[in-house]
């Protein structure tokens, strides 16, 4: 009855497994359990030898000279990803500035910079449909900012400011045949220019301008998002 | 300053000279124990070797987080395990795919012929036949001169578990054999 109760586990005890103290008390006390545990603890121990000697090979004396010169190659080949890495990367940055000089340059924007070298013509101008935006007489000081001029436009109004000392007006680009057509009437005497009111040198604009409505870039939703508690309250600091 | 007396490691990949001549000592004292680990898997010495070395080399760049010995060896165990188990992989499937494109009658070569005898092969069959973890055990119970505690530090496992994969895998191999017998 004892035998057959702990049979199995005296067989597990043979390959390893822990054997209870009762187990151990009938192990040691019961002949035929020890012979059986005996062969099959001989059958692990089989196992065991068979498995060390089938994997018992030693390295070649060559051994040590591979390992070095893996190394060496491993290193060169790093050396060589390094470069090629590198050369993408700076070919990348130098991509990305020129695009970026000709996008600052390539007129995008919906305003425009107008630099007035040369007194415009209205050789193409058609009959002005829209509103004077804003003009600049000849001895009033230039417009340092207009309303909805960003900070890239006035970084470029500078640099050209500094590059001409002519005379300069921020207009918006849908009304520079307005402007064009504004020169022409006071060109040809139609306009007098002493008879439009000054400019509010105070304010670093004319009086009468027109200000284009101030344009809001809209926010990214994500960052929107990112900021608001699931709860819908205030969102995080 | 990176010259060393023996294998001149680091002509390209720099350590400081005491840590190459520790590294060395580590290539000279473990280099049986990561064949044997990869044969384990692979049974071919060549390609046991050449997973070996690849995993020394890994082990030469980050040798300075891995000077002490049981970390060193744990790290190189697992390693080329790793190693050996994706090489054997990507055996099987090329075979599998040869298999499908040559001629079904080929002859083993003869290096086949001398290294294979019919017990070590149902030895082998049966390791195969068991899970992963069971196979790592019991191959490194068998490197390790039968040492539960030095088969625990290179798995980084406690002995407890050892104790019961060893177990598992004896009694899985036993069975197997005793299937194939």
């Amino acid at each position: 009855m004892s035998c057959l109760k702990y049979a199995d586990a005296i067989i597990d005890h043979a390959y390893g497994a822990p054997l209870s103290s009762a187990g151990a008390e009938h192990l040691a006390a019961c002949e035929p359990c020890r012979r059986t545990f005996e062969r099959h603890a001989r059958h692990a121990h089989d196992i065991d030898e068979t498995v060390l000697g089938a994997i018992a090979i030693e390295p070649s004396i060559d051994f040590r000279r591979g390992v070095r010169e893996r190394i060496e190659r491993t290193d060169a080949g790093r050396s060589r990803t390094r470069w090629w890495v590198a050369l993408p990367v700076a070919a990348a940055i130098v991509m990305a500035v020129i695009l970026g000089g000709l996008w600052e340059h390539s007129g995008s924007s919906p305003r425009a910079v107008v630099v007035m070298s040369q007194p415009l013509t209205a050789t193409d101008v058609a009959k002005p449909s829209g509103t004077i935006a804003a003009v600049r007489p000849e001895n009033a000081p230039a417009v340092s900012r207009t309303a909805g001029t960003t900070r890239r436009h006035d970084r470029m109004s500078r640099s050209h400011r500094a590059a001409s000392p002519e005379a300069e007006v921020l207009v918006p680009g849908d009304q520079r045949r307005a402007i064009a057509r504004l020169v022409e009437l006071i060109q040809d005497g139609t306009l007098d220019p002493a008879k439009l009111p000054p400019p509010d040198v105070a304010a670093g604009k004319p009086a009468d301008l027109v200000v284009p409505a101030l344009t809001i870039e809209p926010i990214p939703i994500a960052t929107v998002e990112t900021n608001r508690r699931p709860d819908g309250g205030p969102g995080r600091r | 300053m990176h010259e060393s007396a023996g294998l001149g490691f680091g002509t390209l990949v720099t350590l400081d000279a005491p840590l190459e001549r520790e590294f060395e000592q580590r290539v000279r004292d473990s280099s049986a124990l990561a064949v044997r680990v990869a044969y384990g898997v692979l049974r071919q010495r060549l390609d046991a070797e050449d997973v070996a070395q690849e995993a020394f080399a890994k082990a030469y760049p980050r040798f300075a987080r891995l000077r002490g010995r049981d970390e060193f060896r744990a790290w190189l165990v697992r390693t080329t395990w790793r190693l050996a188990i994706d090489r054997w992989r990507a055996d099987r499937r090329r075979s599998a795919r040869e298999l499908k494109t040559s001629n079904p009658t080929a002859v083993p070569s003869a290096e086949d012929v001398a290294v294979g005898n019919e017990r070590a092969e149902r030895l082998w069959q049966a390791i195969d036949a068991l899970p992963e973890k069971l196979r790592l055990v019991i191959v490194l119970f068998a490197i390790e001169g039968h040492d539960v505690a030095e088969v625990a530090r290179l798995l980084d496992v406690p002995e407890g578990t050892v104790k019961s994969r060893l177990f598992l895998a004896r009694k899985g191999l036993a069975r197997s054999l005793q299937c194939l017998a």
